[in-house]
């Protein structure tokens, strides 16, 4: 028997705890006469305690670990909520920005309208006042170069739907557009009744256009790009 | 079950019962302890949550170091919460304050681990973990064991006790306990004979690597 499983056995098989009642009472002789016995057996439950201790301290480090992880997670999907509330409170911010702004043009315009009909009512005075006195010219009704679309000098593309809008009591017979060197590209026969008509110039090549109402209306002129 | 007792059995199963998380609930110390006492999960991810900010600006405050904070404080509070339960902690100092010593002086042992100066001179190693020495000796056995091979490691778990089931039951280190070899041999489909020879030379080799194991020999002479 070697020195190694001399000592050994019998400790494993004392720990084990299936030695008879004559073996264990010959190990526990063995145990009061031979120190090295008793030293190897504190040895040998020093390192198991120990062993267990490292492995107890694994576990618990391990649980903690995944414990910090799920913390970790809940925490940033806190933070990805208030992200996006934060996102959510910013894009209403901007798109009120934008809605006020909106509708101030808005009321910028109607105020624009309001002083158009002003300069009406005055430029009728003043014709009225010119017919008065007998030397009235042609005076340019500025309301409808305000309320025909697209405006002038307006840029669109061959993919574009242009809408022609005017004055609802203006009449319009025909739409006439013609190209830089005044040839006509276009005669557009409108329905009676309508104060708009939509218009895609596929086969226009660049360059400007000029369009007119009939009958009696301004020219404007309009650029494909 | 009335609704007031569900609400409160839910709402005790939850670490954030607030909608966002925003969660001002404040744990004093006996509740701590106690949690930690009863594995309560809630209560470390509340430990983290509290303490682990300190702590980062505290370990940040070392120069030099190899392991980051988190590290830093899942060692720390893994030593604190196996002290807790062994009964260490005396609670003469708040959890904080303990843990916190803790950390301290993983960071101070690794500088000195490491060979690099300490900067601040009033930098010593406290006497946090009573057991400091004991600490010390299951570094090293850590180190000495995680060296051995997967095989070696195995049978010697098994004959300690562990690795009898995946569940999660937290080892106690104060009982011994031996897997016999007959159950050890069939487990892993051998003769109990070869299972008891394999421990034995495992057990022999670990013994044996412990032995040549520099730090291990100054700690125990």
């Amino acid at each position: 028997m070697t020195e190694l499983s001399k000592y050994n056995d019998p400790i494993e098989s004392y720990l084990d705890g299936t030695l008879s009642a004559a073996e264990r009472d010959l190990f526990d002789e063995q145990l009061k006469s031979d120190p090295v016995l008793g030293e190897k057996l504190s040895e040998r439950i020093m390192l198991q305690k120990s062993w267990m201790k490292i492995a107890q301290h694994k576990q618990v480090k391990q649980r903690i670990s995944n414990l910090i992880k799920i913390e970790e997670r809940q925490q940033n999907a806190k933070r990805t909520i208030w992200l996006a509330a934060a996102s959510i409170i910013v894009i209403i911010g901007i798109s009120s920005i934008f809605f006020f702004q909106k509708n101030r043009n808005d009321s910028e315009y109607l105020t624009q309208v309001i002083k158009i009909k002003d300069s009406q009512i005055i430029i009728q005075g003043k014709r009225n006042e010119m017919q008065k006195f007998g030397s009235a010219d042609t005076i340019k009704n500025t309301i409808a170069s305000q309320n025909c679309f697209p405006m002038d000098n307006a840029v669109f593309q061959t993919s574009d739907t242009i809408t022609f809008s005017w004055p609802s009591n203006n009449i319009k017979e025909k739409l006439i557009i013609f190209d830089e060197n005044w040839i006509k590209v276009s005669e557009i026969q409108l329905p009676k009744g309508v104060a708009e008509y939509k218009f895609i110039p596929a086969n226009f090549k660049t360059g400007t256009y000029t369009w007119i109402l009939t009958p009696n209306s301004v020219k404007y002129k309009f650029s494909i790009k | 079950m009335q609704i007031s007792n569900l609400i409160k059995k839910i709402t005790s199963n939850m670490s954030h019962p607030s909608l966002f998380g925003y969660n001002k609930e404040k744990f004093d110390e006996w509740k701590i302890l106690s949690g930690i006492l009863n594995n309560n999960d809630n209560m470390i991810r509340y430990i983290y949550k509290s303490y682990f900010p300190g702590i980062k600006s505290m370990v940040g405050s070392f120069h030099n170091l190899s392991l980051d904070a988190e590290d830093i404080f899942q060692e720390g509070l893994t030593r604190a919460v196996i002290n807790v339960r062994d009964q260490k902690f005396n609670g003469t100092s708040s959890f904080y304050t303990y843990l916190t010593s803790i950390c301290r002086n993983i960071c101070l042992k690794e500088l000195q681990r490491s060979g690099k100066k300490i900067e601040a001179i009033n930098y010593t190693i406290e006497n946090v973990e009573q057991d400091n020495y004991q600490e010390e000796l299951i570094d090293r056995m850590t180190a000495v064991k995680n060296k051995m091979d997967e095989a070696c490691k195995q049978i010697i778990d098994l004959r300690f006790g562990l690795r009898k089931s995946d569940d999660l039951e937290i080892v106690n280190s104060d009982s011994i306990e031996n897997m016999k070899f007959e159950e050890i041999a069939r487990q892993l489909n051998i003769e109990a004979d070869n299972a008891r020879q394999r421990f034995r030379r495992c057990f022999e080799k670990f013994k044996m690597a412990l032995s040549l194991d520099h730090s291990w020999k100054e700690l125990t002479n």
